[in-house]
């Protein structure tokens, strides 16, 4: 399968988006758009499934390389391995959620689904980059798109949220930058050509003193993509400011850039300074899970409080690389995409609430089951996901880091894995008392009751998500199947 | 099976802290001391489920565990299992203790539920592994089994009394003997089974955990002993609270019940499950045990019914019987007396011994205040704190410095000028 359609089907539908009339055709449109993306997305799996069964051994699968800037010697070069395609159809899922939940947006419908588009576009090219240099490309194209989106159809503080994550994000890119900076020209040793290749880089042996300086600018600054403390505070206020598909795609697949890029790109590359790394990754992991996890207690609104757990949860996805086994950094993958399901899941039932009830504070709600069961419903699968029931994608993800992690020898390591571990009982707590006051008990507010419950765009959306979820809670080995060729790939590379 | 692994920590082997931990993961689950609180609130679900659930099965999981593991704990780690022992012991008379005084039917069975499961703790702790000293691991097997039956059933017959007196408070029963006859029967042979009166299922099973605790460990027989003597004590405490005492007529007057007569036991439907369920409290006793479960799973276990050892066990639980039957099958005030004449030791045993306020207090006032709101403070007012301070001083620099670049070319012109001047001034006086 030619690889580019990922970036052209929704940069085309963004253009065309664009050039309807009337929210009913953006709409018609988007939808298209999006229900394409997820089909490709599934022929793609099927595919790359079909490839490796009759054998194909190579490490990306359908490459395909163009000069882009011959004299920099910069290339479009494309291709996906299982982890890339993991990613891919987490986006498709949380692209086609995050359009049918605003299929009713009617404040200049034209621009904000052309941005939710546009920023699909950066997200995907972003997975299918082979060349460092495209790479950052499409980091950077996905950067803008959520300060417009927060910045004009966002809620409360929306300005302050939407300048302070595009800051720390572009801090994030420029950290970025001067790591792959620093890559490009220690390749090439002996006089030959720089290159921006990631392959061809993965083959050549960085000089350890070279990885010791560049390793942190990369790995701290996609860590701020993905909520590495102490640079996470932009979680909570970019997220609850957002427009509800806005928080989606931020939780659902910004923020797997991050980890995404932490892998591919920090520690596959230089795998010998992330060794080095390793216990300054863990620890900082370890203090965003455990403090994220006690902070999300204390918060009173349910977006603050889903954006919090997002930075307790993608914890687990940076503590699962900073381990270097191979069960925990499958373990990190699969916990990407199911964070990933999970909160778009958990975000687009606290917007259907909030398009409803029109306050999202924890006390003002209650006894919601009664009045919109469906949604309930939705908002407390989340949650149990979220807690990590079996049966749901985030005991399986959850489960495969902590064994991974305690693989690791090694006092440090064997702490963070039990400290880890015990802030699973505080996402307990702080998921059940939220289902206990929002969604049980009493109706606290008499004009709630004749709230309609979710519509068909709005079900169909929670279905797709709760399809991914549990699809993956059930039958989690075709995910794990599907990543260990990768994975295996950048073992050798750390071993 | 030891020396599995020579690790340590703190001085304690890394397989001790692994089967410790698997251990309080199963207490956690079966309620056992101190995380028993979780049960009797459990009780506001509804009846059956308690039936199901908070006395048959998934209550017993972490005995179960305990077995599975058992080979584990008894070959390779005496010393976890006294763990075991003593905290299944505990329970057993805590919660003993605390069901005598509760006054919430519910509550009082939950009690009982987790003082029947310390039975099946301590009698896996004082079991060992292998020919002669395994007829403890048998008996819990056995508690276990007995105990879903009877216990099952009460939880029923309550939920049967519930619907028909509309009240969780045995102060609110009295006198329904007559009313709910079906019930009242049920309640009894139950009654009956947990206090380990022959020829009742409860009787045999608890009789091997007494006879395994005295061969093993004199302390926790003693113990054993006198809960069973509670057992008995509490059980028909309630029996007769809820059957005898006074006669109550409800809103039924007495004369509707006996021309229409109007039971109130439940309809056919609550009544079968009751039925099938007293039956197998009557036979449970009778399954050869010993010939299907063993710790060895070398079957069947020798075992021998002890008739002289029988005596003490039995003629205590007889003794509770006496005593509850002396201060409520009647209405009297000898309850009340012998309560205020314990003072201190009642009113703790009757507030839980404050365990539920340990709990609260644990996690309100320290995970709660002392953790959590420290750190959503830190983290909103500190982290990003310092991240507002740094934009904020970026802007205040820029504000600072910004006059630099006016536009305006006469203050160009001037600024040019001064450095010339300075410059000047450098090189005629300075550079010599």
């Amino acid at each position: 399968m030619n690889l580019s359609l990922l970036v052209f089907v929704p940069l085309a539908t963004a253009l065309a988006a664009l050039l309807c009339r009337g929210r009913g055709q953006v709409c018609a449109i988007s939808l298209a758009g999006s229900a394409l993306q997820l089909i490709l997305a599934f022929v793609l799996l099927a595919q790359y499934r079909a490839e490796r069964t009759m054998g194909n051994k190579a490490t990306m699968l359908f490459e395909s390389d163009h000069t882009w800037f011959a004299s920099l010697n910069i290339h479009y070069h494309i291709g996906v391995d299982g982890i890339s395609i993991a990613m891919i159809l987490l986006t498709a899922f949380v692209v086609i959620s995050g359009i049918l939940v605003s299929w009713t947006m009617s404040t200049m419908p034209k621009e904000f689904f052309f941005l939710l588009l546009f920023l699909s576009v950066g997200a995907y090219g972003f997975f299918i980059s082979l060349d460092l240099f495209t790479l950052f490309f499409f980091l950077e194209i996905s950067v803008i798109p959520k300060f417009l989106l927060i910045g004009i159809w966002g809620t409360g503080p929306k300005e302050y949220s939407a300048m302070k994550l595009a800051l720390m994000l572009m801090s994030g890119s420029a950290l970025v930058f001067i790591g792959l900076m620093g890559l490009y020209f220690n390749t090439g040793g002996a006089g030959g050509p720089h290159t921006f290749d990631l392959l061809s880089i993965a083959q050549m042996n960085i000089p350890v003193s070279v990885q010791k300086i560049f390793f942190p600018f990369l790995f701290v600054g996609f860590g701020i993509f993905g909520a590495l403390f102490p640079f996470h505070t932009w979680v909570p206020d970019g997220h609850s400011s957002a427009p509800t598909a806005a928080s989606m795609f931020l939780a659902g697949i910004s923020m797997k850039l991050g980890g995404y890029g932490c892998l591919r790109v920090a520690t596959f590359l230089m795998p010998v300074a992330a060794r080095e790394y390793s216990p300054y990754i863990i620890l900082l992991s370890t203090v965003a899970i455990v403090y994220g996890a006690f902070a999300t207690m204390m918060q009173k609104d349910l977006k603050y409080i889903n954006a919090y757990s997002s930075v307790s949860h993608c914890g687990f996805v940076l503590l699962g690389i900073g381990m270097l086994t191979r069960t925990a950094i499958t373990g990190a993958v699969m916990q990407m995409v199911s964070h990933g399901l999970m909160t778009a899941l958990f975000f687009a039932a606290i917007g259907m609430i909030y398009d409803r009830t029109h306050t999202r504070m924890v006390e003002k709600l209650g006894g919601l089951l009664k009045i919109m069961p469906f949604i309930s419903t939705v908002f407390v699968i989340a949650g149990l996901c979220s807690l990590g029931l079996p049966g749901f994608s985030g005991f399986v993800a959850e489960i495969t880091v902590f064994m991974g992690s305690w693989q690791h020898p090694g006092e440090l390591y064997r702490i963070a894995t039990i400290l880890a571990c015990a802030s699973i009982v505080i996402t307990a707590v702080y998921i059940l008392r939220a289902v206990g006051a929002a969604i049980m008990g009493p109706v606290k507010d008499a004009q709630y009751n004749g709230l309609a419950d979710a519509a068909w765009n709005e079900r169909s959306a929670a279905a797709l998500l709760v399809v991914g979820v549990v699809a993956i809670g059930v039958a989690p080995f075709w995910l794990s199947d599907l990543l260990s060729p990768g994975v295996a790939v950048i073992m050798q590379q750390i071993k | 099976m030891t020396g599995i692994t020579t690790a340590s920590f703190l001085g304690i082997s890394a397989l001790t802290w692994g089967l410790t931990l698997v251990f309080i993961g199963g207490a956690g689950k079966s309620a056992m001391f101190p995380l028993h609180i979780w049960l009797p609130d459990a009780m506001e679900g509804p009846t059956p489920v308690s039936a199901l659930i908070h006395a048959a099965t998934m209550v017993v999981a972490g005995v179960y565990l305990i077995a599975r593991l058992f080979p584990i704990f008894a070959l390779s780690d005496p010393a976890a299992l006294k763990v075991v022992t003593y905290t299944g012991a505990f329970s057993a008379l805590l919660a003993a203790l605390i069901a005598c005084t509760q006054t919430d039917i519910k509550r009082v069975l939950a009690y009982s539920t987790m003082s029947q499961i310390g039975y099946m703790m301590f009698a896996l702790g004082v079991s060992g592994y292998g020919k002669g000293v395994e007829l403890g691991y048998t008996a819990s097997m056995f508690h276990l089994f007995t105990h879903a039956f009877f216990k099952s059933l009460l939880f029923l017959c309550a939920g049967a009394i519930i619907h028909a007196v509309h009240s969780n408070e045995m102060n609110d029963m009295g006198g329904l003997r007559k009313l709910m006859p079906v019930t009242h029967i049920c309640f009894l042979i139950a009654c009956l089974a947990i206090a380990g009166i022959p020829p009742f299922s409860g009787f045999f099973s608890k009789e091997e955990i007494l006879l395994a605790a005295f061969h093993s460990n004199k302390g926790v027989y003693t113990i054993g002993l006198l809960v069973s003597g509670l057992t008995a004590f509490y059980m028909f405490r309630l029996y007769f609270s809820v059957f005898w005492k006074k006669n109550r007529w409800y809103s039924f007057p007495p004369i509707a019940v006996k021309q229409q007569h109007l039971s109130l036991d439940g309809p056919i439907t609550m009544r079968i499950p009751l039925i099938i369920l007293a039956g197998c409290t009557l036979l449970a006793g009778f399954v050869p045990f010993s010939t299907l479960v063993t710790a060895d799973g070398v079957v069947p276990l020798e075992s021998h019914m002890d008739i002289l050892f029988s005596i003490a066990p039995v003629t205590i639980a007889l003794i509770g019987i006496l005593v509850a039957g002396l201060l409520y099958k009647k209405e009297n005030d000898r309850p009340g007396r012998i309560a205020s004449s314990l003072g201190g030791l009642y009113r703790s045993a009757y507030r839980k011994f404050y365990i539920d306020e340990i709990w609260l207090f644990i996690t309100k006032k320290i995970i709660f205040n002392l953790i959590g709101r420290p750190a959503a403070w830190i983290d909103q007012h500190i982290v990003d704190g310092f991240m507002n301070a740094l934009a904020s001083a970026t802007a205040k620099i820029s504000e600072a410095i910004k006059g630099f670049q006016s536009g305006k070319i006469q203050s160009y012109a001037l600024w040019f000028f001064c450095g010339i001047a300075g410059l000047a001034v450098l090189f005629i006086y300075l550079w010599k």
